[in-house]
């Protein structure tokens, strides 16, 4: 008897798309909200981005599909993403932003022309974390409801792990980036 | 005309209150860490804002509490080099210079660069980025950096500028210049005008050498570079034979005499470090010389800095240091001349 692969496939699919619509979705306002002081903004997204167990509860909608694990997953990714982006560009040298603003660059021509280059990293090593965590949660979800064997499982398992490997690899750099600015 | 009047309060301890206006040089803004020179200059380029006030550079309003006037800083026409090395590291000093000249259309971006890099000799660094760059360079390309505009006004925040490098602005800059600094020397040699900041607060303003040989406050005599400072009492006023004397703890002094003063007010008296001299213990009596006790000798590359119980400090040069000897005790000498008496 062969193993069904499918959850692995399916479980893939969800996990790079909730990271990549997070990356997408969340460094634009994590800029801002680094610059401004919006305490209630903030408190929505770090009490969104450790609730637990979003997709699980999505398997109990009637008519489950995979867009709807997508939507679930990104409840949790994009604020968490949000929070971890805010953290990085909240150590971002203000004497670049001064410069920047002294030669009337918009917040948005900072943010692309020299956030998102010295503190990119930061933003990838945050969408790198929500690939495995979801992995993971996908993983929980399909055992629930019995449409998980083992060998996906552990192909599963191992995928995350790689994941979570690549966010520490990402990590690293990124504090390697701030040292050399700060450093300079 | 350029004047500016700003009041931010940051803290319950610590407001800045500052009303001046420039003229068309050199203006040193001096000011100890934390006096708020950098919120000062921040202000006036547009990259902080002010609780109220008003704000005129060349006659143009930037800034109006009343009115709700805040033109952004690039409208305002002003350079501005920050204290700490503020070029973009991932571009090399031609692309940072670039960025700055981005308002402008291609052919005038590329005369701008063009010439900001031959002036202020960047060519052999204009395509490194700025961790390869020297110190020197870097903040040369600063500077070319808050030019390239063409500002009125150049605020440079104690970016560490020498005289040679004040020399190559001047050669291509006109318009005035705020420079906040901590360098009496410099201020002294490039300035036409000083303002003393202490605190929030511009304490003296004027001349280069009437600011530093005439403080009007004990905060204006610190920042000024008197480092002896006492707080004393008159305690003789003689006008017939011009002499007051004063007591200032555990000695006393003669100086000309206080006309205004009465007896017993309080006054500061002021001497710098290398007006003091120290005397042999041997040396016969004379006015103004009062017996000391050595507690430190700190050599430096060009003088010697004593420092006497009191405290007093005394600045002398390697030689005459040598001629006296190194001894425990010590006449020290006030000359009158040197003594500045503060209300």
């Amino acid at each position: 008897m062969t193993a069904d692969w499918s959850p692995l496939w399916l479980s893939l699919r969800v996990a790079l798309l909730v990271s990549v619509v997070a990356l997408v979705v969340a460094p634009w306002p994590a800029w801002r909200l680094a610059r401004r002081n919006w305490p209630a903004v903030m408190l929505l997204a770090r009490f969104l981005s450790i609730v637990p167990a979003v997709i699980v509860a999505s398997m109990a909608a009637p008519a489950f599909t995979w867009p709807l694990a997508v939507a679930a997953g990104l409840v949790r990714a994009v604020p968490y993403t949000l929070v971890a982006c805010r953290a990085a560009f909240e150590s971002f040298n203000p004497g670049y932003v001064k410069a920047a603003r002294m030669a009337g660059a918009s917040d948005w021509c900072i943010f692309r022309t020299l956030a998102l280059p010295l503190q990119g990293r930061a933003a990838l090593a945050a969408a790198a974390d929500v690939f495995p965590e979801t992995m993971l949660e996908m993983a929980v979800a399909l055992w629930i409801v019995g449409r998980l064997s083992v060998p996906p499982a552990g192909a599963i398992v191992l995928t995350a792990l790689a994941g979570q490997a690549l966010a520490l690899w990402l990590r690293s750099g990124a504090g390697a980036t701030a040292e050399r600015q700060a450093g300079q | 005309m350029t004047s500016v009047r700003v009041k931010r309060r940051i803290s319950p301890e610590f407001s800045l209150e500052a009303d001046f206006s420039l003229g068309p040089g050199i203006t040193a803004l001096i000011g100890q860490g934390g006096a708020g020179k950098t919120l000062l200059l921040e202000m006036i380029a547009g990259l902080a804002t002010p609780d109220d006030g008003r704000i005129l550079l060349d006659d143009a309003i930037v800034f109006d509490g009343q009115a709700g006037v805040d033109l952004p800083p690039v409208r305002r026409g002003c350079g501005y080099v920050s204290q700490a090395d503020s070029l973009f590291p991932h571009r090399t000093l031609r692309q940072n210079l670039e960025f700055a000249a981005r308002r402008f259309p291609r052919l005038e971006r590329h005369r701008r660069v063009a010439e900001a890099i031959e002036h202020f000799t960047l060519a052999d660094a204009a395509e490194m980025r700025p961790a390869a760059a020297g110190s020197a360079e870097r903040l040369r390309c600063a500077t070319a950096r808050a030019l390239i505009g063409e500002p009125g006004l150049l605020l440079a925040d104690d970016a560490g500028m020498d005289g040679a490098l004040l020399g190559l602005i001047r050669g291509r800059f006109r318009g005035s210049i705020l420079l906040a600094t901590r360098d009496l020397d410099l201020a002294c040699t490039v300035a036409s005008e000083v303002a003393l900041l202490d605190r929030g607060r511009i304490v003296q303003r004027g001349r280069p050498r009437q600011v530093l040989d005439e403080p009007t406050t004990a905060e204006a005599a610190r920042l000024a570079g008197y480092e002896n400072l006492w707080q004393g009492t008159i305690a003789e006023l003689d006008r017939a034979a011009n002499i007051s004397r004063l007591e200032c703890g555990g000695f006393s002094l003669t100086v000309p005499y206080l006309p205004g003063h009465l007896r017993g007010d309080r006054v500061w008296v002021a001497i710098r470090a290398a007006a003091v001299r120290p005397r042999r213990a041997d040396t016969p009596p004379a006015p103004n010389l009062i017996p000391a006790k050595l507690v430190r000798v700190a050599e430096r590359a060009q003088s010697v800095r004593l420092e006497f119980e009191g405290p007093i400090v005394a600045e002398l040069a390697l030689s005459q240091f040598a001629a006296l000897g190194d001894n425990k005790n010590w006449l020290i000498e006030f000359p009158g001349e040197s003594l500045r008496v503060i209300a």
